[in-house]
């Protein structure tokens, strides 16, 4: 197993931690975790790596070792800025390449398109961008609305009392005797996941208190994430994902969100995303699950190695 | 000048200050300001009231006496903010609110996401964002990013004279001893013997607040509202000073999402209608809100089922 090393940066008044495999002065490789994630859960895919890079993962805001924010609510467009700051502090200069998963994922899309000559290459993991749920039509294909979507349930009055209900009843993860017990929990919500690799992530997803029980790394504010929902919109980041150049791999795990959203994503739903990316080139990955980077670290390594490495066209 | 007491209540994660004035069992009547100012600006409306209200009259968060939040100023926290007061303020009964350009605002979409809590209001010159396309978005995002990555800063001032100088080009119709008065509610004496704002300088744009609160998702708002709305527009305030998104009839759509709304002008009064014109404020407020105590069984019939 590679060793990491911690490093920590002061952005916009956090203290954010940063995890740092590999040899300083190689090329580097930015990681971005996902919604209920950390950093350390890279430790798999930079272990299959190959070749000589300088792998830079932060944990993002209220998450891992970074400092929660004292507040009930995390807002999308708070992470965007913040990856400005970090990649700003490691790579002032040069466009940078970019791995990111899920929630990282859609930070990552929104800030490319945003800055896009900050990017030189981008590699996206199972991130479709914000739900469609209750998002009208005439939002994602810009178009009039017709008189029967008018009619629709309006849904951010909804959100807003949906979210205002939820922060007063608060937010709160349960703690386990000993990290076992998290491990055995683990184990049913990622059934693809080998026990080691269970083991390794029950000890960076959870921490130990000082009563001695395990609680979660994650803030709990994180996990009713109705502020991220509210703060990002369909047609907001479709903007966004026209105007990126870099070159984009687009993982989709076949057994990922194409699954859990398929309501959504299903039936042209995930096709009419992925034509808002002009320079993509997508790569199905069967039988693997939402969790790529724990799941199939070796194959995940291997493409972004290729991709990574290829002559610009 | 009526005299006012101050209330604090925990909200959220911030300590929050509440001028009140007038007796506590009158009945009550909540005034919201706008952007970079505080309650104190509502004085001069209160004097001129006729009818004798409990008024409560907040400081948002980063202003007045109220705590700095360590967060982004994001539109949302501060209808959470008015959520969780509005619980403390009147638990049960639905709420009178009068609210000024942010604060109506901010109202509007309250009022729409929280039906029931709301009894009636009053905006004053608050109109929701500007009309933002989703193209302009990357842009958006890059304005964003460079303002929250700066240490934000305020100019201070050697002394209030110099302070109400500036507010007085600001604000030329405001009478001198109304500029004076808010010189000294806006402002505080730091260590150094200079004038600085109250206000935390992290407000003093509101880009954050309009980047996360757009036109379209406010009228939906807009069109869940069930109290009775009352518009109370200034003449030379926000229409003309933001012509680029309210003219050619773009206003009276964003108006056309409202069941019930009245809507009235104040002439030859710009948008800072409390400090221009409060009487015409107040007489507006008198005629506008049942004078009606909360017990009482008149005010109970009349709340929205």
């Amino acid at each position: 197993m590679k060793t990491s090393e911690s490093i920590y940066l002061d952005i916009r008044g956090l203290r954010y931690h940063v995890r740092s495999w590999g040899r300083q002065g190689a090329p580097k490789l930015f990681m971005l975790h996902g919604w209920m994630d950390a950093s350390a859960s890279f430790q798999f895919f930079v272990d299959a790596l190959k070749g000589d890079w300088h792998v830079l993962a932060p944990d993002l805001r209220g998450y891992g070792q970074t400092q929660r924010q004292g507040s009930d609510t995390y807002w999308f467009p708070d992470y965007v800025v913040d990856l400005d700051c970090i990649l700003e502090h490691f790579q002032p200069e040069a466009p940078v390449n970019l791995v990111a998963h899920s929630f990282g994922g859609n930070i990552a899309c929104i800030y490319s398109g945003s800055r896009p000559q900050r990017i030189a290459r981008l590699v996206n993991i199972d991130a479709f961008g914000p739900r469609a749920e209750g998002v009208k039509p005439a939002r994602l294909e810009f178009r009039e609305q017709t008189p029967a979507e008018k009619t629709q349930v309006e849904v951010p009055p909804k959100r807003y009392a949906e979210w205002l209900d939820r922060i007063k009843k608060g937010s709160k993860f349960r703690d386990f005797d000993a990290f076992v017990d998290l491990e055995k929990r683990l184990a049913r919500e990622h059934p693809r996941v080998t026990p080691e690799r269970l083991a390794f992530l029950a000890r960076h997803w959870g921490r130990l208190r000082e009563d001695g029980r395990v609680m979660m790394a994650t803030d709990p504010h994180n996990a009713q994430n109705d502020g991220i929902h509210i703060s990002v919109r369909m047609d907001d980041a479709i903007a966004c994902w026209n105007r990126i150049t870099a070159p984009v791999l687009w993982l989709i795990a076949d057994e990922g969100a194409m699954k859990s959203r398929a309501k959504e994503l299903a039936n042209g739903g995930a096709e009419q995303r992925l034509q808002q990316f002009r320079t993509r080139r997508e790569v199905h990955l069967p039988e693997t699950g939402h969790m790529v980077h724990i799941e199939k670290p070796e194959l995940l390594a291997q493409l972004v190695e290729e991709f990574m490495t290829e002559k610009s066209a | 000048m009526k005299s006012s007491e101050s209330l604090y209540f925990p909200v959220r994660e911030l300590r929050y200050h509440v001028r009140a004035w007038g007796p506590a069992d009158a009945p009550p009547l909540i005034m919201l300001h706008g952007w970079m100012d505080n309650s104190a600006s509502y004085q001069f409306t209160v004097d001129a009231l006729k009818q004798n209200w409990r008024v409560l009259a907040p400081d948002w968060r980063g202003n007045g006496g109220t705590q700095w939040a360590k967060t982004t100023y994001w539109f949302q926290e501060f209808l959470a903010d008015l959520d969780a007061l509005l619980d403390q303020l009147s638990p049960q009964a639905p709420v009178n609110l009068v609210a000024h350009s942010f604060g109506a605002s901010l109202s509007m979409v309250y009022a729409g996401t929280r039906p029931q809590r709301i009894a009636r209001l009053l905006n004053v010159d608050g109109y929701g964002s500007p009309d933002w396309r989703p193209e302009g978005m990357p842009e958006r995002y890059v304005r964003l990013i460079d303002l929250l990555k700066k240490e934000p800063r305020l100019r201070d001032y050697p002394s209030l004279a110099e302070f109400e100088a500036r507010l007085k080009q600001q604000h030329p119709r405001v009478t001198p001893e109304r500029i004076a008065f808010i010189a000294r509610a806006w402002s505080r004496v730091n260590a150094q013997g200079r004038v600085e704002l109250l206000a935390d300088p992290a407000c003093a744009s509101n880009f954050s607040m309009q980047f996360s609160s757009r036109p379209d998702d406010a009228m939906a708002c807009w069109r869940a509202i069930t109290a009775p709305v009352h518009m109370l527009l200034a003449r030379q305030g926000g229409v003309i000073e933001r012509s680029d998104d309210l003219s050619d009839g773009r206003m009276e759509q964003r108006l056309a999402n409202l069941r019930t709304a009245d809507i009235s002008w104040v002439e030859d009064c710009g948008h800072m209608v409390h400090l221009e014109r409060p009487e015409a404020l107040a007489a507006r407020i008198d005629a506008f809100f049942p004078y009606v105590h909360p017990a009482s069984p008149a005010n109970t019939a009349a709340q929205p089922s």
